[in-house]
């Protein structure tokens, strides 16, 4: 019967996010209305807020590109988030991954002094290999000392961020950090790597934009997981232990194993994050305040994409766009960028308590497409 | 007056109809029971006679007054109380302390000394003898269910409704609910009793009515029925059909089990030195109340759970977990070519959410039938599948929709045709048939006939000892963890097997429910 039965609907992610969007677009509804409320309270004009948000966003050529790049970090640690998710496991730790592939590919980047084309590559591998390994701790402490990976993998948040801390900042008595380019900060004269991402869309095209390969880079990690989830034996074994872990062990899917794995994988997309951001964007320079909470955001970013490829993709340019937008929005409509925290704050509120907007379907105020109505009306 | 009446009551759950015009009567100081198979409508009916759904239509009446129940609560306060399946305790609180949660006396503060009082007061005057000062979650679960009760006659309820009290419950422990069931009567409380176990009903029970797919089936009164009759009313034709089974060739011991010891969860010893032989070609059954070694047998045997000494051999190899040298595990096991049945298909045997064609490779995925380098082959998988759904007679006969969608009986055929479909050298079958309805049960029982005939080792497991009787070629009796005896079928009987069940002589002057007899004191 051929690809269109193959397809079938457990397997199918476009059917997924058909099926799967409607919560989450309600959710970001429901979160722009009272975010509306909000600017409402404090005495400005919502109308214009958003405006001037979706103006900063998508209003024009340099503003969209602007989203799609803040949208690259979120997208491959949203599917770092995804990938655990379906395996049963709650990565809460994309955060501290991300910051270790950052700092290992900022090591390769200073140290091996190579061309480009080889260098970017190793710094690739440097990064998912950092970011999976530090998963990869809560992964065995999880299979086979039972340590539960919400607390470890946030625990190594800490870590890392103290960890990258201490590499790139002065000490107290004003010694500089063992990761030396904190010294080549405000100094353009030093190029502070060996290699950078280059720029794929020409200038002529969208004049000064900065849309680095991490694009293709994270587009292409998108086609990984999915084929990763969807088409391999590892995959089958992920989301059978993600979703019945009993069963699997029954019928001799080694589970301790496939947990581990899952987040090791895993932390490598979030480590990717690291790396591509760090070799993407000026000034690249591992900072203290390298990721602005990407990590933790990418968490919103799964959750609201319901794990799908997809809906990963189409999640972080909606938070590429808040984030991107809201600068614009702070400047020219003067409503605080916090403004845009609070409608992210609304989206995760709204996304957790779907079962608000199950009830509303069930109560024929939303529609929702068939599978969901029937659960919504048991 | 009946002291409860339901009156052509009706629920549905969308487009199903749990409950069609269903009615029941039910008078101080007897014992209703209420008698069908899964997903009859019983749970549905109680549920409303307890105020946690509500009747589309009909009404409940007490003492001939209608009545209508917001929530449990209301019907709390008025005197129907509902003793779970599952108990609704806090184990960390005492007995005392759980019995009057809720109405506490108080004297300002909590007067614990009052609540200890109350419910020796009460479990004196019902005959339900219990420490108040014990702390519930030390005690066994046949004293936390008495805990439940009195925490029912606490609040003043003159119906207790009792949800499959026995399924948690030893024989002994059973026994002496029934006593307890007779004390409340006798104290002119109604009792009504669900359960789908007929030996129960018949010795327990004074009326029975019987439902089947939400309809009123047959209303009984005990003294004048049969198990056979109330058992092609809840089924709707006459059961226990028997199995064509020609005489079995056994072969060569295919599995050699020695002095073998497994620990529970709880780290009690659960299985205590079992020497077995199972043959090619024949079915070996393990008969036994539930929860007496055999969930923890099985799993040492299929390498999901270590052994703490023996041995246990298939052809050569070790199939013990943890046993020095080779380091088996579930899937070694499985190669060597051990298929299982678990015993909870949902949750041990399935994936539900995925599809019929990806559960029925759940384990083989890694075959080079399925995938290469790691590469699922999904045309191999689904020709695989179109194979063996009409096999198997999987219904609806597709491949491609969750295997949550599928009745009980066609998830079991997807476990079945899966693990049979490896030809193994050693089946074991744990209470394939549970929650089945007789065609599939006969379906499952034909299958693992068949693949004696094909010179498997068969080991079934079953706490349905019709089950047992029916299929087995040597039946082994297992009794907290010990094999009590073993016996050709031709020389066995329900009797004696029975007996060995609920651990044999010593105890036989206990097995005969006697309802006269005063309440056993629990030591």
């Amino acid at each position: 019967m051929g690809l269109a039965e193959e397809t079938s609907l457990e397997r199918n992610f476009v059917w997924q996010w058909a099926s799967g969007a409607a919560v989450p677009i309600v959710s970001v509804i429901l979160a722009v209305l009272v975010g509306a409320a909000v600017v409402l309270a404090v005495g400005e004009n919502p109308l214009n807020a958003y405006w001037q948000l979706l103006r900063g966003s998508f209003g024009s050529w340099y503003y969209f590109t602007e989203t799609v790049i803040a949208a690259i970090p979120l997208m491959l640690a949203g599917f770092a988030v995804a990938f655990a998710f379906r395996g049963g496991l709650f990565n809460i730790g994309a955060e501290g991954q991300l910051l270790a592939g950052a700092v290992a590919s900022a090591y390769v980047g200073y140290k091996f002094h190579v061309p480009g084309i080889v260098l970017v590559p190793i710094a690739v591998l440097a990064g998912c290999l950092a970011g999976a390994l530090w998963a990869g701790i809560g992964g065995v402490l999880k299979a086979w000392r039972g340590a539960h990976e919400v607390i470890t993998t946030m625990m190594l948040n800490y870590t890392a961020i103290l960890v990258t801390s201490y590499l790139v900042e002065p000490g107290p008595t004003g010694h500089p950090g063992p990761m030396e380019q904190t010294i080549q900060i405000g100094n353009p004269e030093t190029p502070p790597m060996n290699a950078t991402l280059p720029i794929i869309v020409p200038n002529s095209i969208v004049l000064n934009n900065r849309v680095h390969a991490g694009l293709l880079i994270a587009l292409g990690a998108g086609v990984l997981v999915w084929f990763l989830l969807w088409r391999t034996t590892l995959g089958y074994k992920v989301r059978a232990v993600g979703l019945n872990p009993r069963a699997a062990a029954y019928a001799g899917i080694n589970v301790k194993w496939t947990v581990a794995v899952t987040l090791f994988i895993s932390g490598a997309f979030a480590g990717l994050a690291g790396m591509v951001n760090l070799y993407g964007l000026a000034p690249y320079q591992l900072t203290n305040s390298f990721s602005s909470g990407y990590g933790f955001n990418a968490i919103a970013v799964a959750l609201l994409g319901r794990n799908s490829v997809v809906g990963v993709i189409a999640a972080a340019i909606l938070f590429g766009s808040l984030q991107q937008g809201g600068t614009i929005m702070q400047a020219n409509a003067g409503t605080s960028l916090h403004l845009v925290e609070v409608v992210q704050g609304l989206i995760i509120f709204f996304v957790g308590a779907d079962a608000v907007v199950r009830y509303l379907a069930a109560r024929g105020m939303v529609k929702l497409p068939g599978p969901q109505r029937q659960k919504a009306a048991a | 007056m009946p002291s409860i009446q339901a009156v052509d009551i009706v629920k549905r759950f969308g487009s199903f109809t749990a409950n069609d015009k269903v009615s029941l009567q039910a008078f101080a100081g007897e014992i209703l029971a209420v008698v069908g198979e899964n997903g009859a409508g019983k749970s549905t009916l109680m549920n409303m006679l307890s105020g946690l759904l509500h009747p589309d239509d009909g009404e409940i009446r007490m003492q001939g007054t209608p009545v209508k129940f917001g929530s449990p609560r209301d019907a709390i306060e008025r005197g129907i109380g509902m003793v779970h399946q599952h108990f609704m305790l806090i184990p960390v609180l005492t007995v005392a302390e759980n019995v009057v949660l809720g109405h506490e006396p108080s004297n300002g503060f909590f007067d614990r000394r009052e609540a200890e009082r109350r419910v020796d007061e009460l479990s004196a005057r019902y005959g339900l003898k219990l420490q108040p000062r014990a702390r519930v979650e030390n005690l066994p679960v046949g004293l936390q269910q008495r805990v439940e009760i009195l925490k029912v006659l606490y609040w003043g309820s003159e119906i207790l409704i009792f949800d499959e009290p026995t399924a948690v419950l030893t024989p002994q422990e059973t026994r002496e609910l029934f006593v307890v069931l007779r004390e409340l009567a006798t104290h002119r409380r109604t009792i009504i009793f669900i359960t789908h176990k007929l030996k129960e009903v018949m010795a327990v029970s004074d009326k029975i009515i019987v439902l089947r797919t939400g309809k009123v089936v047959g209303e009984l009164i005990t003294s004048e029925t049969s198990p056979r009759e109330i058992a092609s009313l809840m089924v709707g034709r006459d059961v226990l059909p028997t199995v064509h089974k020609p005489p079995p060739r056994i072969g060569e011991p295919i599995v050699v089990i020695r002095d073998l010891h497994v620990q529970s969860d709880l780290g009690v010893e659960a299985v205590k030195g079992i020497d077995l032989e199972i043959h090619g070609g024949e079915i070996l059954g393990i008969a036994g109340v539930e929860g007496n070694g055999q969930t923890e047998l099985v799993e040492a045997l299929t390498g999901l759970r270590p052994a703490t000494s023996g041995s246990a051999t298939l052809k050569a190899l070790d199939l013990l977990a943890g046993n020095s040298t080779v380091k088996t595990s579930a899937a070694k096991v499985r190669e060597a070519g051990v298929a299982y049945v678990p015993e909870d298909r949902r949750e041990r045997g399935l994936v539900l959410p995925y599809t019929v064609a990806n559960n029925l490779i759940l384990g083989l995925e890694d075959s080079p039938k399925f995938s290469r380098g790691g590469i699922l082959n999904f045309s191999k998988v689904r020709s695989w599948a179109r194979g063996l759904v009409p096999r198997y007679d999987i219904r609806p006969p597709r491949t491609d929709i969750p295997a949550g969608n599928l009745s009980g009986g066609n998830q079991q055929k997807v476990v079945l045709a899966r693990e049979f479909s490896e030809d193994p050298l050693l089946l074991i079958a744990a209470q394939p048939t549970r929650g089945l309805d007789i065609g599939a049960a006969q379906f499952v029982h034909e299958r693992l006939v068949e693949k004696r005939d094909s010179g498997t080792a068969v080991l079934l497991v079953s706490a349905e000892l019709d089950e047992i009787l029916a299929l087995s070629d040597r039946i082994a009796v297992i009794y907290e963890g010990e094999i009590m005896g073993i016996f050709d079928a031709g020389e066995s009987n329900e009797e004696q097997i029975g007996l060995l069940m609920t651990g044999g002589e010593e105890r036989a002057a206990e097995q005969s429910i006697d309802l006269e007899a005063p309440a056993l004191v629990q030591g």
